[in-house]
C-alpha cells in the first residue's frame, strides 16, 4: 500500500489523520514542520503529501512549491481558512487539491484515493471511446457531446470494466471481485443495483451502447455501430 | 395649530401691505416718468384757455371769472406786479411758491410747476395740493399784468371716488382675512390629522384610516405617502418580529436536541448507540454553525450600502472548482453530476457568487433522490449568461414555491428531518443575485427542480 506524508504543526491533527490513514491501509510518515517534511521525503519516498498551510519555519505553500519542483507526487493542502483567496494561493503554489478544516476523515480518504488514481492513470492514455461516448478513467468522468458526466465511483468502475471489453460477458462474482474487492461482504445484488442505475442513466443520454443481461450468467456491454 | 392660523392671517395681511406699497411706488414712478408731462400739458392748455378768455373779454371781471372757473373744480391763485394776491376755490395745502416765479410769470413766462414738481417715492405729484404744483400763465386785464396759477381741485373732483375706493379697499382687506381663516381651516385639517397619525404610529398603532388620501394636491400626496409608509413600517416590523422568533426557534431546537443527546451519552450505551448519538450531536452543531455563518452573510449584505467587490473572472473556473469541492458529497450520495460549461468572463463579486453556487449546489445534493443526478447547464447570450442547476429530488409543490426565497422558510417543515437546512440559503442567493441585477427562477415538478440564474456579464451596467 502507498506511503503518505502528513505534515502539520498540530500534533492532534497529525495523530487523527495518521490514525484514519492507517485504518484505511496506508503507511504513514509524519512531520511537524516544512523542513522536517523535506528531510522525511529524502529518506523515505512517499506517494502523496497532506500539508497544513499554517506552519512554523516553512509554511505549507512554500513546502508545496518545493515538493512540486523536486518530487513528482500529488499534494493536498489543509487550510483552516475558507476564504477563496487562500484557495487560489494554494492552487498557485501547485497543490492538486485542498480541504478546509474541519473536514471529515472520509472525505480526505476519498480525495487521497482519487489523486493517487489520477497520478497512476496519467501517461497510460487508456481512455475508451464507444461512438460518441468517451470514458476518462483519470477523473472518473464520461464525455458525451462535450458534456461531462461525473459518476459515483463504483458505477464508473463497473462501466469502465464493461466498456474495456465490449461484448465480453462478466459474471456477478467476477464483477464483485474486480470492483468491490475479494473481501467484499455484501450481496451480489449490489451488482444488479449498480447495473440498473447505469442503464437508467445512459439510456436517456446515448444509444452508442447498452448493457445487456445474460440470464443466469452475468452482464456485457453491447456496442452499437 | 392656532399659531398656523395666525401665521396664515398675518402672512396674508403682510402680503397685501407689501403688494400695496410696491404697487404704489411703481405706479407713482409711472406717473412721474410718463403721466406727469401729459398732465402738465393738459393743464397748461386749460390755463392758457382761461388766460385767453380773460384777455379777449375785458368786460368780464377777472375775479368773477376766476371764481366761476374755481367753482368748476379748480384752485386758482392770482397775483399782480404790485404784490396783491387772491385765492379762488379750495385752499392750497402749502403756499410754497417763490416770489421770483410770480415775477417771471407776470413778465410773460409760463410756469410748469406740475412737470417740474419734485419726484419723491411716497408722494404722488398728482395729489400734492401745493401751490408750487400748479401751472402759471401771464394774463393781461385792464392794463394790469397778472400771474394766474391753476391746478385741478382733486378733492372736489374725486371726493366720492375716494370714498368708493376706500370702502372697496377696506372690504377687500376684511374679506381676505375672513376667507383666509376659512381656507386655512381646510388646509390645516389634513395636517392636523397627519400629526395625530404620527403620534399613533409612534405609539405602535399602524391602523391609519381617516387620512384624506383622495385630495389631488400635495397634501393628498403627503397623506397617501404617509399611509403607504405606515403600511411599509408595519410590514417591516412584522418581518423583524418573525425573523427574531424564527432565529430563536432555529437556535433553540438544535440546542435542545444537543442537550438531550448529551444526557443520553452519560448513560451506559452500546458502541453503536454511542456512535449514533455523537453523530446526531455533530449534525446539530454543524447546522448551528452553518446558520450563524449565513446570518453573518445576510446581515452584511442587508446593508444597503454594502460594497460589492466586483472583479472580472472566469465563471467556468469558479464552477469547476466548486464542483470539485462537491465531488465527495456527490459521490457519497451516489449521485451523477453532469455539466457543460463555457469559458465566460463575468464581472461580479467573486466571493458572493461563490456563496450563490455553493448554496444552490448544496441544495441540489441535499434534496436529491438516492442515485439521482445533478445537471449544471450554462447558456451564453450576448450580454448575459444563464446557469441552470437541476436535481432529481421530489420537487417543490406550488404553494411552497413562492415562499422558498423567504427567510427561514423550509419546504420540509419537519425540522427533525435529516437534512441540515436553515431556511436561509435561498434568501441569501436571491439577495446576491438581485444585487448583481440578475434574476432567479424556479421550476419544479415531481421529477425534480431546476433553478435558473440569469446574470448580466457586467453587472455594473
Amino acid at each position: 500500500m502507498d506511503r503518505i506524508l502528513v505534515v502539520d504543526d498540530d500534533p492532534n491533527i497529525v495523530k487523527f489523520v495518521g490514525l484514519n490513514l492507517t485504518e484505511a491501509g496506508y503507511r504513514v510518515v509524519t512531520a511537524n514542520d516544512g523542513r522536517r517534511a523535506l528531510e522525511c521525503l529524502k529518506e523515505t519516498p512517499c506517494a502523496l503529501a497532506v500539508v497544513d498551510v499554517m506552519m512554523p519555519f516553512m509554511d505549507g505553500l512554500e513546502l508545496t512549491k518545493v515538493i512540486r519542483e523536486e518530487y513528482d507526487i500529488p499534494v493536498i493542502i489543509l487550510t483552516a481558512k475558507s476564504h477563496i483567496d487562500d484557495k487560489a494561493d494554494g492552487f498557485k503554489a501547485g497543490t492538486d487539491d485542498y480541504l478546509v478544516k474541519p473536514f471529515e476523515p472520509k472525505e480526505l480518504l476519498f480525495r487521497i484515493e482519487a489523486l493517487l488514481r489520477r497520478y497512476k492513470a496519467e501517461g497510460e492514455h487508456d481512455l475508451i471511446r464507444i461512438g460518441e461516448v468517451t470514458i476518462h478513467p483519470e477523473n472518473y468522468s464520461v464525455d458525451i457531446h462535450g458534456k461531462i458526466y461525473m459518476l459515483p465511483l463504483k458505477e464508473f468502475e463497473l462501466l469502465h470494466l464493461l466498456a474495456e471489453y465490449p461484448g465480453q460477458v462478466f459474471s456477478r462474482e467476477q464483477l464483485i471481485e474486480q470492483i468491490w474487492g475479494a473481501f467484499y461482504e455484501g450481496d451480489e445484488r449490489t451488482v444488479d443495483v449498480h447495473i440498473k442505475r447505469l442503464r437508467t442513466r445512459f439510456t436517456k443520454l446515448t444509444d452508442a451502447f447498452s448493457i445487456k443481461t445474460v440470464r443466469g450468467v452475468g452482464y456485457f456491454l453491447e456496442q452499437k455501430s | 395649530m392656532k399659531s398656523l392660523y395666525v401665521k396664515f392671517v398675518v402672512m396674508t395681511l403682510g402680503i397685501m401691505i407689501l403688494s400695496f406699497f410696491i404697487a404704489f411706488v411703481v405706479s407713482n414712478a409711472y406717473y412721474q416718468y410718463n403721466l406727469k408731462d401729459s398732465n402738465d400739458a393738459k393743464n397748461t392748455e386749460i390755463a392758457t384757455g382761461v388766460a385767453a378768455f380773460i384777455e379777449e373779454n375785458p368786460d368780464v371781471s377777472i375775479e368773477d371769472y376766476s371764481a366761476t372757473i374755481a367753482d368748476a373744480g379748480y384752485q386758482i391763485y392770482l397775483a399782480d406786479a404790485a404784490g396783491n394776491t387772491q385765492f379762488f376755490g379750495a385752499e392750497f395745502g402749502e403756499l410754497n411758491l417763490e416770489d421770483e416765479v410770480t415775477g417771471n410769470v407776470i413778465s410773460g413766462e409760463v410756469y410748469h410747476g406740475m412737470a417740474n414738481f419734485e419726484a419723491e417715492i411716497f408722494v404722488t405729484g398728482f395729489f400734492a395740493n401745493e401751490l408750487s404744483n400748479t401751472i402759471g400763465v401771464p394774463v393781461e386785464h385792464d392794463g394790469t399784468s397778472y400771474a394766474l396759477f391753476l391746478r385741478p381741485d382733486i378733492n372736489l373732483l374725486f371726493n366720492e371716488m375716494h370714498l368708493l375706493f376706500g370702502l372697496l379697499f377696506a372690504l377687500t382687506v376684511l374679506l381676505s382675512i375672513i376667507l383666509v381663516f376659512i381656507s386655512a381651516h381646510f388646509l390645516i385639517k389634513p395636517v392636523t390629522k397627519l400629526s395625530e397619525a404620527t403620534k399613533l404610529l409612534a405609539a405602535g398603532d399602524y391602523s391609519i384610516h381617516d387620512l384624506d388620501t383622495n385630495r389631488k394636491d400635495e397634501l393628498g400626496e403627503l397623506s397617501s405617502n404617509f399611509a403607504s409608509m405606515s403600511k411599509q413600517i408595519e410590514y417591516n416590523d412584522k418581518i423583524q418580529k418573525d425573523f427574531i422568533s424564527n432565529i430563536s426557534h432555529d437556535i433553540q431546537s438544535p440546542l435542545s436536541s444537543i442537550k438531550g443527546y448529551n444526557k443520553l451519552l452519560n448513560k451506559p450505551l452500546t458502541p453503536a448507540e454511542r456512535n449514533e448519538y455523537t453523530e446526531t450531536v455533530d449534525f446539530e452543531i454543524d447546522r448551528l454553525s452553518t446558520m450563524t455563518k449565513q446570518l453573518l452573510i445576510l446581515s452584511s449584505i442587508d446593508h444597503e450600502d454594502y460594497l460589492l467587490r466586483k472583479e472580472t473572472y472566469n465563471l467556468r473556473e469558479q464552477l469547476e472548482r466548486l464542483i470539485k469541492v462537491y465531488e465527495w458529497k456527490v459521490n457519497e450520495k451516489g449521485l451523477m453530476l453532469s455539466h457543460k460549461l463555457h469559458d465566460t468572463e463575468i464581472k461580479a463579486d467573486k466571493a458572493l457568487m461563490n456563496t450563490v453556487w455553493d448554496n444552490l449546489l448544496s441544495n441540489a445534493v441535499k434534496y436529491n433522490a438516492e442515485a439521482g443526478s445533478i445537471d449544471i447547464e450554462m447558456t451564453e447570450y450576448k450580454a448575459h449568461t444563464v446557469i441552470a442547476i437541476s436535481d432529481t429530488g421530489e420537487g417543490i409543490d406550488d404553494t411552497s414555491i413562492d415562499k422558498i426565497f423567504d427567510r427561514f422558510y423550509r419546504v420540509d417543515t419537519a425540522r427533525t428531518s435529516n437534512v441540515a437546512g436553515t431556511g436561509l440559503g435561498l434568501s441569501i442567493v436571491k439577495k446576491i443575485i438581485d444585487m448583481h441585477n440578475g434574476s432567479i427562477n424556479v421550476r419544479s415538478n415531481e421529477n425534480g427542480t431546476t433553478i435558473t440564474v440569469r446574470l448580466p456579464l457586467d453587472s455594473s451596467e
